[in-house]
């Protein structure tokens, strides 16, 4: 009974020294740590290939093992198993391959010594040459950007006005030129022509024009050259509150400031953009208060000319700080000068609009935010908003409280709640939504949403649901939602009150390859006064 | 002919896109950089300082242009900062660039690498209204529901451009919410009635107008509701023609006078009534009225009684309102009540229900039984009350609970035991009462402590 015992124990023993003596030993060193990977200086080269077991040491003798992911040439990707301990950088480690796998010798001779010197090169250093980048003016002409083209139609059927078509047709383009005059600017342009056409039956209305949102020659404010300048059609690269500004802008980086002054026209804010009305003249400041620009404040003076009458007197500030990783505070004001001419306000100084917001993410799965806004009417001759009655410039008032919070719960379940509060001249509403979802849950690569809302209001507020599913095939994005209303009209006293309004939607989002995309929607919003079908669709490609 | 030049506009437009979107297409190996590529014509121009020191890792070839096929970056998980949408497929320098490190940018969120048009005024999270797909704004209607104005009826279907002036251009702050502030070409094409004309260009919208729809069930009426058969009357019926819409009464009388006037049935002028028709009448039809009666409420078998029982010859005032102005026939042919003196306040006994039935509480009566009862203490025989000389004062014998006697007092009685007792005088029951000349004074015999004695 023994000998059959002792020959397996002796068989086992000879396979595992076989085995053993068909394995080698790899031994290389860690060149780079980053948040998901571990980098070691050995590769396929080496013999290594993507499964292999890698062990690390530190100087104290801990030992940490990871997976070889993926190899390269010379080097490979490694990832911790679980639970084991980090890895620094410079870290020994080894790796056991099948002896098979190992390199043979090429029997090449070693590398003479390099002929040629490295300035600066001495004999301890690495054996590399210095990368130099391209300056911006060396590099050569080359277009990026997108261009799409759009097309919307809604079909209404109305107990008001009847049945009416609208559609909407647009072909964009969002494009820059790199170093269009071998000086390291570059060349900006945002523009769109558009085409309108409604059709009640009784009447038609149609339009076509250009709008160009931007149009502009930028250059310096890169690591290379400190002092910028933007010429055209542009938004200010410092301070966007000042508003998209037909001239020139001025701006230097020096140190932790940043300062500058821009003066031009101000287009109106429509689709035609009409310009050359609103002669603006703007200086603007702006610390950063550490390297990393976590704290900042900014600083701006804005003065109006309108059809040359003296118009808006504006001071501008703003400001972010973060403490710590998790809560980023953000603020803008914008304070409007009046004097005798501006017979609507009262005083002299007016805080026309303050924004602030607070975001803290808790983790990676949870967070809140906060914001507020003040809003008044500013007395202005330049057509800046909507035509707005002179009791309401003299009395308008605006305040918005806005919270919000999200949990993921875990890979599956999120919830998102919303509380919105806001309180005119005249009322005051609250409506908050509250919203649960869950990924891969009904479909992998998909997600299911139902939300809970109560909207107030100035002449209406009720309580809805919304549904939502969304899905991911390969390079398609499906989405489709249903979103259901029961409003009541405020102060109503007839009958039919209330009334149930209804929102169907589905889009679709095609990567047709790597550089067009598809988009595709339909919807259908009705209520007891209007049923309204909309189709859109957009073509868009990069290059 | 502006329809003409805006079609003729829109096939120059499709015909620039496909020219443009072609032109690049075919010289896409010329002008274009797939993403997560290098190009030759832009150099290194991110620092490499950080990278991993194997070049092989993203180089291959005899040149630094050319990128491994199999090149795979996950920034996720590497920079813990996830690409989505079109950043996924974006070209690494479109945010890897001159400007600096790109960590200072990011930082900023989208503002970080995407210029403002909303010049702050929006937030700084992006995504929250744009798709990061196409940019396109996303659920416009469901985000509005959490402003002052959430978008029911028409405003649904309304363009934004049609109340945010420079919607197009990313502006949507300051909007009023005063109806006319947007709605003034309504206003100015209302001349029926003429607006306008009427004054009413000053006032808010919303004392007629719903923000669901502007006419049929989006009008209101709201200074007199328009409910019931109303709401299908031509405006004519109370603004006359040509429509007068100032001063025009809100009472129902105010235009209904007529219909008071000339109802027979009954005559309300003739009977007095009050002109506050809604008291009977409701605007769904003008019958069936129903008066609530509230004066005197009707209540069991009143309720479907005609009008001319209490109100005869359709006299409505002065009615009284004590029961025996009306039942004084019932109460004069009822039993015993005349003769029994029985009181006039009928409630006292009957309810509203039924004439039948009446119930008297007795509570806290100890004497004066007979001014009801005397036609029972006259009518019964057994024994028989008034011959025998028994006392009036039922409450003797009687209680209030039950008209039978459970436990007679004979205090006092010392004779006519007979009287009561006569069916006890069984002749046949002893040979004391079969004597001939046996005395019915009973008393000789028995006492009233034990009739066996």
């Amino acid at each position: 009974m023994k000998l059959p015992y002792v020959a397996m124990v002796c068989a086992l023993s000879v396979t595992s020294a076989v085995a053993q003596t068909q394995e080698v030993r790899v031994e290389c060193k860690v060149t780079q740590v980053t948040s998901g990977s571990i980098y070691i200086d050995a590769g396929r080269d080496q013999g290594l290939m993507a499964g292999d077991r890698v062990v690390f040491l530190d100087a104290n003798g801990v030992t940490s093992e990871g997976l070889v992911r993926s190899t390269s040439k010379a080097s490979a990707r490694v990832e911790l198993l679980p639970g084991s301990p980090s890895v620094e950088r410079n870290a020994r480690a080894e790796v056991r391959i099948p002896a098979e796998r190992a390199p043979k010798s090429d029997g090449l001779p070693p590398h003479p010594g390099w002929s040629q010197p490295q300035d600066g090169w001495a004999a301890d250093k690495p054996l590399l040459a210095p990368v130099t980048g391209l300056k911006p003016g060396d590099r050569e002409r080359v277009w990026t950007g997108r261009l799409w083209s759009r097309f919307d139609t809604d079909l209404s059927t109305s107990t008001d006005a009847g049945d009416s078509t609208y559609n909407y047709f647009a072909v964009g383009g969002d494009a820059s030129l790199r170093n269009p005059f071998g000086q390291g600017g570059s060349l900006r342009i945002d523009a769109e022509a558009i085409a309108k056409l409604r059709d009640t039956g009784a009447d038609n209305e149609s339009e076509s024009y250009l709008s160009i949102d931007r149009l502009y020659y930028e250059f310096g404010g890169t690591r290379e050259e400190p002092t910028r300048w933007q010429m055209g059609r542009f938004y200010s690269g410092v301070m966007p509150q000042l508003g998209l500004l037909d001239g020139v802008e001025y701006s230097h980086r020096s140190g932790g400031n940043v300062f500058g002054g821009s003066l031009g026209w101000l287009p109106e804010p429509t689709s035609e953009r009409d310009s050359f009305v609103d002669l603006a003249a703007n200086v603007f400041w702006k610390q950063e208060f550490d390297e990393q620009r976590r704290n900042t404040l900014g600083l701006a003076l804005q003065q109006t000319l309108h059809d040359g009458t003296k118009d808006r007197s504006l001071i501008l500030a703003d400001g972010e700080t973060r403490i710590g990783e998790d809560l980023t505070l953000r603020g803008s004001l914008w304070i409007d000068l009046y004097d005798g001419d501006d017979d609507l306000k009262d005083s002299s100084w007016e805080l026309t609009e303050l924004r602030l917001s607070a975001l803290y993410r808790r983790s990676a799965d949870d967070g809140m935010g906060l914001s507020y806004a003040r809003i008044l009417w500013p007395q202005l001759l330049r057509n800046e908003y909507a035509p707005a009655s002179n009791d309401l410039v003299q009395n308008g008032e605006l305040n918005r409280v806005s919270a919000w919070a999200w949990q993921q719960w875990n890979t599956t379940w999120r919830t998102d709640e919303r509380l919105d509060s806001w309180s005119d001249q005249d009322d005051s509403g609250v409506s908050w939504e509250f919203e649960t979802s869950a990924q891969d849950w009904a479909w992998d690569a998909g997600r299911v949403a139902l939300a809970l809302t109560y909207a107030d209001g100035s002449y209406s507020s009720g309580p809805g649901v919304r549904v939502s599913a969304d899905r991911q095939y390969d390079e398609v994005y499906a989405s489709v939602g249903w979103t259901w209303s029961q409003y009541e009209e405020k102060d109503w006293t007839e009958d039919d009150n209330p009334f149930a309004q209804h929102m169907l939607h589905g889009s679709v989002d095609w990567s047709l390859s790597e550089a067009w995309d598809l988009s595709l929607r339909a919807d259908r919003r009705f209520d007891d006064v209007v049923d309204v079908w909309s189709f859109g669709a957009m073509l868009s490609t990069r290059f | 002919m502006s329809q003409q030049r805006t079609q003729l506009s829109l096939l120059l437009l499709a015909s620039a896109f496909a020219f443009l979107a072609c032109a690049i297409d075919q010289g896409k190996s010329s002008l274009s950089v797939a993403a997560q590529e290098w190009d030759k014509l832009r150099g290194p121009v991110v620092p490499h300082d950080s990278f991993p020191a194997d070049c092989t890792l993203c180089h291959e070839g005899d040149n630094w242009t050319t990128i491994r096929k199999d090149f795979v970056f996950d920034h996720a998980k590497e920079t813990g900062y996830a690409l989505v949408g079109s950043h996924e497929g974006a070209e690494c320098l479109r945010c890897h660039n001159d400007r600096g490190p790109v960590e200072l940018y990011s930082v900023r969120g989208c503002a970080g690498c995407h210029e403002d048009p909303h010049e702050t005024r929006m937030g700084s999270e992006c995504s929250s209204c744009h798709s990061q797909t196409n940019w396109l704004v996303k659920d416009a209607i469901t985000q509005h529901a959490r402003t002052r104005f959430p978008l029911v009826g028409a405003h649904a279907a309304a363009a934004c451009f049609a109340c945010h002036q420079g919607a197009e251009v990313g502006r949507f702050e300051r909007v009023s919410t005063n109806c006319v502030d947007c709605h003034q070409t309504d206003l100015a094409q209302a001349v029926d009635p003429d607006h306008r004309a009427l004054g009413w260009d000053t006032q808010d919208c919303s004392r007629c107008h719903a923000p669901a729809g502007w006419t049929g069930t989006g009008f209101k009426h709201s200074t007199f509701p328009l409910t019931g058969a109303h709401r299908t009357q031509d405006c004519s019926a109370c603004h006359g023609t040509p429509a007068v819409y100032q001063g025009i009464p809100n009472t129902c009388i105010g235009c209904h006078d007529s219909d008071y006037n000339q109802t027979a049935n009954p005559s309300h002028s003739a009977a007095g009534f009050g002109t506050n028709c809604q008291q009977c009448h409701s605007t769904s039809g003008w019958e069936p009225a129903t008066y609530a009666h509230t004066a005197w409420p009707l209540t069991g078998a009143h309720r479907t009684a005609s009008c001319n029982s209490c109100h005869a010859g359709g006299v409505y005032n002065g009615t009284p309102t004590n029961c025996v102005a009306c039942h004084q026939t019932d109460y004069n042919t009822a039993p015993g009540h005349v003769s029994g003196n029985f009181p006039t306040n009928c409630q006292a006994c009957h309810t509203t229900t039924t004439w039948q039935g009446a119930s008297f509480t007795h509570t806290g009566i100890t004497n004066g039984c007979s001014n009801c009862h005397l036609p029972d203490y006259q009518g019964t025989t057994n024994p028989n009350h008034a011959a025998a000389g028994l006392s009036t004062q039922c409450q003797q014998c009687h209680a209030t609970t039950t008209w039978n006697i459970n436990n007679f007092n004979h205090t006092g009685v010392t004779r006519g035991c007979v009287v009561c007792h006569a069916s006890s005088f069984n002749p046949n029951e002893t040979r004391e009462h079969q004597k001939p000349g046996a005395s019915q004074n009973c008393q000789w015999c028995h006492d009233t402590n034990d009739w066996d004695d």
